[in-house]
């Protein structure tokens, strides 16, 4: 390899990848930021503002207060509204996590570009460099408390919405005579119980038969 | 700014010329090519969904004339991963060693399996293709390799009946769940044992009701999670070397996937035992866990075992594992192998399950004189 102009050329080179990368990564970091404020506040609006309607869709149907007697929808309307809320609930705990990683990520960015001397030799070893950075601090992270609520949380509001959906379906099964996942779930319970007694009653009679011998 | 690009063109050259190189190898593939588990096997006994496979015996290869060996892999993975390929196979070291080789797939479960239970998996079928394996061999008693999940079964199975089991050995295996606490770990260890000792018992269960099982999708999401950057990059930045590199280092990749992919449900009650009763509150470190009404003491491991931990295991961290020396009993012949590797590397880095397979073929006894 010749020197001279070709190393000249080489470290302007590298200079302007880094200069590129950089102001990239800092109106990237800055984007990101911003969105997550407005992704933040926009959910908290938006999930007030479903619960409200779906309360007042409630109240409009039924009163504050279901009466039985006047329960025309055999119950599919507050099946309706529960697996509405926890949709929101659900919706609103997957952007929260969503955000706190996102913080994360970012703030490692930006703690990794405030070093001053990250690997510069190329684009490929910049990154990979940033990315393990990054990695190192958002496994730290992932130990934090926040960390494990918003997790626990995410996990416990998709249980919710879970539940709230099959009864939502289960109510369509009834009405139409279908069998549900719950009744199925009976069947194979029985099912279960009886091999279970069978394979002891195998055991009882084959310890019977050796002892016989 | 135009300059500005044209700078960064050769490397970016070489990043298409990769890109281009992995859709190249991947357009000549398909996935016919992608073979795992290719050890020759068949079916000897079957219960239900589960099925007890033998692995033939390697052509030349002369009978080491001891115990037959069963393994018994998790029901979080598909046991494939101790056979993913011809050089890179816990099976076929030991089919080399010439060791009579049994395993057990526990099947494809879905919500119809939902009632399935430890005590279904060990008392049950497990039971079931240990009798089965010594009424062939005509011997008493058998070697047992439990892997992860599978491992607790296996010392459970080997603490209710003893005089079954003639070796025990553990491949990271965890015993007591809690043993990560205050333990000097690496940052990716002990994830998994904190954010479920952050549930209680009646949000897990209902987390498992709402599904009626683990689906496997779920546990795939969370091995994911476990270490977030990694994976983002793996399919992204890091995929484009993992897909351009020979046709050998590709398949090898992907032959990964294909077990990556392929992971079964886990069924509902058995989940409940393993992510409560076990990760959340830890009944077997503390002799607490029951299988119908009887409960598992470690105390009577009495025959030699084999307890095999990874060192870099992101997913059961090395203290969780080698709590169990301290759970047998004394006069237990125990001995453990540190493995520099992580979960998966002890079956699949050549060296590993090099290592691996020596120190279970050692463990094995000679066959008992007739």
């Amino acid at each position: 390899m010749t020197k001279g102009k070709d190393d000249k050329h080489f470290e302007n080179m590298i200079e302007n990848a880094q200069e590129l990368y950089f102001s990239g990564a800092t109106a990237f970091s800055n984007w990101m930021e911003a969105s997550q404020k407005e992704v933040r506040e926009n959910h908290a609006f938006t999930a007030a503002l479903s619960s409200d309607l779906v309360k007042n869709l409630s109240s409009m149907l039924l009163q504050t207060k279901p009466i039985p007697a006047l329960d025309t929808f055999m119950g599919a309307d507050q099946n309706l509204s529960a697996f509405s809320k926890a949709s929101i609930e659900f919706s609103a705990a997957a952007a929260e996590l969503h955000a706190l990683i996102i913080a994360k990520f970012v703030e490692s960015a930006e703690n990794y570009l405030a070093q001053g001397d990250p690997e510069s030799e190329s684009e490929d070893r910049t990154i990979r460099a940033w990315l393990s950075s990054t990695n190192s601090d958002v496994l730290e992270f992932q130990q934090s408390k926040a960390y494990l609520d918003a997790q626990k949380k995410y996990v416990t509001s998709l249980t919710q919405f879970q539940k709230s959906y099959r009864a939502l379906v289960e109510d369509f099964q009834i009405l139409n005579h279908l069998p549900t996942q719950s009744e199925i779930d009976d069947i194979s319970k029985g099912l279960h119980d009886l091999k279970r007694e069978v394979r002891t009653l195998k055991s009882h009679l084959s310890k019977g038969m050796e002892s016989k011998k | 700014m135009k300059s500005r690009e044209l700078n960064g063109a050769p490397e970016l050259s070489d990043y298409f010329e990769k890109v281009s190189k992995g859709f190249e190898n991947l357009s000549e593939l398909s996935e016919s090519d992608i073979k795992i588990a290719t050890s020759k096997k068949h079916v000897v006994f079957s219960s239900d969904k589960v099925r007890l496979f033998k692995y033939e015996k390697l052509e030349g290869v002369k009978s080491a004339k001891r115990l037959p060996v069963l393994v018994a892999y998790s029901l979080i993975g598909s046991y494939k991963m101790l056979d993913l390929q011809p050089d890179r196979s816990v099976i076929r070291n030991m089919l080399e060693a010439g060791l009579d080789v049994y395993i057990i797939d526990w099947g494809k479960t879905n919500r119809a399996d939902r009632w399935l239970a430890f005590e279904d998996f060990i008392l049950g079928y497990m039971g079931d293709c240990i009798e089965y394996i010594c009424s062939a061999h005509k011997i008493k008693s058998l070697s047992l390799l439990g892997v992860c999940e599978g491992g607790v079964f296996a010392a459970c199975f080997a603490s209710l009946y003893p005089e079954k089991v003639k070796s025990l050995a553990l491949a990271v295996t965890p015993i007591d769940f809690h043993a990560d606490e205050g333990a000097k770990l690496k940052p990716d260890q002990g994830h998994l044992n904190r954010l479920l000792r952050n549930f209680s018992r009646q949000e897990l269960e209902e987390m498992i009701d709402a599904y009626g099982q683990l689906p496997g999708e779920v546990s795939g999401f969370a091995f994911l999670e476990m270490t977030l950057v990694k994976s983002l990059t793996k399919y992204q930045w890091d995929a484009i070397d993992s897909l351009s590199g020979d046709k050998k280092q590709v398949l090898n990749f992907l032959r990964m996937e294909k077990w990556l992919v392929d992971r079964p449900n886990h069924p509902g009650e058995a989940a409940k035992q393993w992510l409560i009763d076990l990760y959340n509150e830890n009944r077997l470190a503390k002799g607490e866990f029951e299988l119908e009404g009887k409960k598992i003491n470690l105390r009577n491991l009495n025959m030699p075992v084999l307890n095999i931990y990874s060192r870099d295991d992101h997913i059961v961290p090395p203290p969780t594992s080698q709590a169990l020396k301290h759970l047998v009993p004394k006069q237990c012949n125990y001995q453990e192998l540190e493995l520099p590797a992580g979960h998966i590397g002890a079956f699949v880095s050549s060296k590993a399950n090099r290592a691996f397979s020596s120190a279970v073929f050692e463990s094995i006894p000679k066959l008992p004189a007739q």
